[in-house]
């Protein structure tokens, strides 16, 4: 078993792949009272033309498989798996996002059992007619659900105006129509393409013995066989990274008391994975921070202008196939905001040599935000993004930070903030109607 | 640990070890009303944004980043009557940065910063700060509507607590009183509060109780003898039944229910109420979630939750306009099965594992201690956990249905996607 040791943080993470291509992650926390697993696979809702295992041609499945299989998994001959970790004292969930789905439990208690159950419902597809017929209300009504938040709108709207060819635009859940469409086969198709443990993660973190659980692990896995590893072939669509697609601004009205914009960027430049591909995640955060973080000039300027309020935000999503920024916002000033935001775009080459007192302070508040996620043993393991970030956890982020200058920002900055990728979307109250 | 800095303030130290950061709390607690409940929204907002030496959000967020990315804000809450507006500050512990430098003396002059030395401009919080606030929070409230589900929560709360104004008012206040507070107003308010408000104060983290009191002694804060901050039992209001249904153009209908719960904090029948919501609908193995969801696949969400201190458990639904008889009629059935007994021993014994389960977990989280010892001070008992799980798992069957037989549906709100053809 590899050992990491983190002598600055008191902590220690065990990791191995196992002969089936497992790859475990073990972080035993001293003093905790709950132990914390995922199980996750390379696998999201952009996944959706893909050539099944064993076969040659390229499929495309309806919208929402991902999900819906992540809902169905828990299904099993005979039992509910939700059920089952109840009886061992366990909570469990499960999410899907664009590139990954993950199956989770908490538990204080019967962890072997538990880590036993969820290897297992897992890794043992069991998918039904009816219990898949029955699965259709359900999901029915949580993309409803979406379909009346309007910060879900925005998200997809502007998603949609910077990715109109490319599956990250449609809704991580599909639609009531999309999901209507999948079959049995479906499931098992896309689970056997993408469920094999060698394109699994495995996160163990709370109060464990790192050998004992991997024992158990080991034993748990030794009894069941998989078919030869083939890494599945996905087709994301064309034009992945250029610009010439891109919907420039779209707006759409919607039952809301404020009007809501949201102004994409979309990344244009081909950014690196593994740990450089982290390096670059953690630069860009640090680089829109400085800029556009509550301590910049910037945003003490639109705040004070009313043209941002406590709604403002801005987030640099970097996923497998895709980056973006996004910058939102109730606002009654739609134009300004968007002129605003375009406008420091456009000068932080002239801004940001001036920023080296902020920059040193900023690297000290990201230490301190990295020290809190510590605490938390749900933030640990749910950060593990795994082969895309070079396989890193929390505990390796520090050092990516304490070896930043700001010269490494300046350099990063023309390659981000390319305008061309410059995309708008905005909600306004509809008209003649108060929600 | 306990220490009385003086009459009406008192620190409690909670030493944890398992913790990288120190979480740090400033309650001011006072009987709430529906006015000061506006007052004190705004003045949450106000306060967190600048002092006299941090004069704007810059100034406050590069102080935060001095102190390691320190978390700070304001919040309102209200338990029962008791009005709570907190100042929280979560900073790392010493041990794991390069220099040590006492992290925690100098975040605790940041909090005395920003409660005590408000940007004052002529004896008035400064004009533009509170005239940007007040609009601000104005509109984040019309916004908060835009939040079906707790737009439809908050419509059941005022349907239920009908006169109580009290209770009918949202914690964060109402946007046309914000709207008419004025600086002189709020000025007034905020001295008020500083002198007359009971002041609980928490640490949780692996600190030193003396270091920290030698600190807060020093604060400007003088006794104060007119503590009206106590959570009484209550008395139930009348058995009215209220109906309404509203009509939005939206997807999905939201159908909410407020029922008379029949037990308060911590008294005889209390930890029965906490097993029961958990088989009713508190929990992913509970008979709504069951029923509802898995069964008639008629909702994502079906849920319910409880609220002791004011004797009130609410049922949230997110469906079809269409199902809503059907919905009721399966949610009134699990009450009648549960009234009658019918739910198993395996059944009640996973309950009650989840139960006991979660609080362990919540172990874990610095901020369940701050919210656990707050509830301790102001109802003023103390259960430990051991305790606390042995309660849990002493109820028995016939205690959750005399609990459940007690359970009255009183008010029901739909808010519907589609307007009803009469038939």
């Amino acid at each position: 078993m590899h050992k990491r040791v983190y002598k600055q943080f008191n902590e220690t993470l065990y990791s191995e792949t196992l002969t089936n291509g497992l790859r475990v992650n073990i972080l035993p926390k001293k003093g905790f009272h709950k132990t914390y697993s995922t199980f996750s696979t390379n696998f999201g809702s952009i996944d959706r033309t893909f050539i099944p295992l064993g076969q040659s041609d390229y499929v495309t499945q309806p919208a929402g498989i991902a999900h819906f299989l992540e809902h169905k998994m828990f299904d099993k001959k005979g039992y509910d798996a939700f059920d089952l970790f109840g009886k061992y004292g366990a909570d469990a969930n499960a999410f899907t996002s664009f590139t990954k789905t993950s199956y989770l439990f908490s538990a204080t208690q019967n962890i072997h059992e538990n880590l036993d159950i969820l290897l297992n419902f897992v890794q043992e597809p069991y998918f039904t007619k009816e219990s898949v017929a029955k699965e259709k209300g359900i999901i029915g009504q949580e993309i409803q659900m979406y379909d009346d938040d309007p910060d879900w709108k925005l998200y997809m709207g502007i998603l949609g105006n910077l990715y109109p060819h490319h599956p990250v635009h449609l809704d991580i859940a599909g639609t009531v129509a999309s999901i209507a469409e999948i079959t049995v086969d479906d499931l098992y198709t896309a689970y056997q393409t993408f469920y094999h443990p060698a394109n699994m993660d495995l996160f163990v973190v709370g109060n464990i013995d790192p050998e004992e659980t991997l024992t158990w692990i080991k034993e748990n896995q030794a009894k069941k066989s998989f078919m030869t590893f083939e890494e599945p072939k996905v087709k994301l669509g064309t034009r992945e990274t250029g610009n010439e697609d891109i919907t420039k601004q779209k707006i759409v009205e919607m039952a809301v008391n404020r009007p809501k914009s949201v102004i994409g960027l979309k990344g244009l430049d081909v950014v690196p994975i593994g740990v450089a591909g982290l390096s670059y995640r953690l630069k860009a955060n640090l680089l829109l921070y400085l800029l556009f973080g509550e301590s910049s000039e910037q945003y003490l300027k639109l705040y004070d202008q009313g043209i941002i309020d406590d709604t403002f935000s801005y987030e640099f999503d970097m996923e497998r196939s895709f980056h973006y920024i996004s910058f939102s916002g109730d606002t009654d000033k739609p134009t300004e905001f968007i002129e605003a935001i375009r406008t420091i775009l456009q000068q932080a080459d002239q801004l940001l040599p001036q920023l080296e007192s902020q920059f040193e302070l900023a690297k000290k508040e990201m230490l301190g935000r990295l020290l809190q996620r510590m605490d938390s043993i749900e933030a640990i393991a749910n950060s593990y993004e795994g082969r895309q970030f070079g396989y890193t956890t929390v505990f390796d982020q520090t050092a990516i930070y304490e070896n930043m200058t700001l010269s490494d920002l300046t350099l990063l900055a023309p390659k981000l903030f390319n305008l061309d990728g410059f995309s708008t979307f905005q909600i306004q109250p509809m008209k003649g109607q108060k929600a | 640990m306990q220490i009385q800095i003086k009459s009406g303030i008192t620190l409690t130290v909670i030493p944890v070890s398992q913790f990288k950061n120190t979480q740090v709390s400033v309650h001011f607690l006072e009987h709430a009303t529906k006015k000061a409940t506006s007052y004190r929204s705004l003045l949450a907002n106000i306060l967190e944004t600048s002092s006299q030496k941090y004069e704007n959000q810059i100034l406050v967020s590069q102080e935060l980043s001095r102190l390691y990315g320190a978390g700070f804000g304001t919040s309102v809450m209200r338990k029962q009557t008791v009005h709570d507006l907190a100042f929280s500050l979560s900073l790392p512990n010493d041990h794991f940065l390069e220099k040590s430098d006492r992290l925690l003396d100098h975040g605790l002059d940041f909090l005395a910063e920003m409660i005590f030395h408000p940007l004052i401009k002529n004896s008035l919080f400064h004009e533009q700060t509170f005239q940007r606030q007040q609009t601000n929070l104005v509109a984040y409230i019309n916004a908060l509507k835009d939040d079906k589900q707790s737009y439809a929560a908050l419509q059941l709360q005022q349907l239920y607590f009908g006169k109580d104004e009290i209770q009918s008012t949202p914690t964060f206040g109402e946007a046309d009183q914000i709207a008419q507070i004025t600086n002189q107003d709020l000025f007034d308010y905020y001295k008020k509060v500083l002198a007359h408000d009971r002041v609980e104060i928490f640490v949780v983290g692996d600190v030193n109780a003396t270091q920290i009191q030698t600190i807060v002694q020093k604060w400007p804060l003088s006794e104060r003898f007119d503590d009206n901050t106590d959570i009484s039992p209550l008395s139930y209001p009348e058995k009215q039944i209220h109906q309404k249904t509203e009509v939005q153009s939206i997807v999905q209908s939201k159908l909410d229910l407020a029922y008379q719960f029949p037990t308060n904090f911590r008294d005889s029948v209390y930890y029965a109420g906490i097993v029961f919501n958990a088989l009713f609908g508190g929990s992913p193995l509970s008979k709504l979630f069951l029923n509802v969801r898995e069964k008639a696949s008629l909702a994502y969400y079906a849920t319910s939750n409880v609220d002791v201190f004011n004797g009130l458990m609410i049922v949230q639904t997110g469906i079809n306009a269409a199902d809503k008889e059907q919905v009721l009629a399966i949610v009134a059935q699990q009450l009648k099965d549960i009234q009658a007994g019918d739910f198993s021993e395996d059944h009640l014994a996973q309950i009650k594992t989840g139960l006991t389960s979660n609080y362990i977990a919540s172990l874990d989280a610095e901020r369940s201690y701050t919210s656990r010892a707050l509830t301790n001070r102001l109802v003023d008992s103390q259960t430990s956990t051991k305790e606390w799980i042995a309660a849990i798992r002493k109820v028995s069957h016939s205690e959750i249905m005399a609990v459940a037989k007690q359970v009255h549906l009183t008010t029901s709100y739909f808010l519907s996607s589609e307007v009803k053809e009469h038939a």
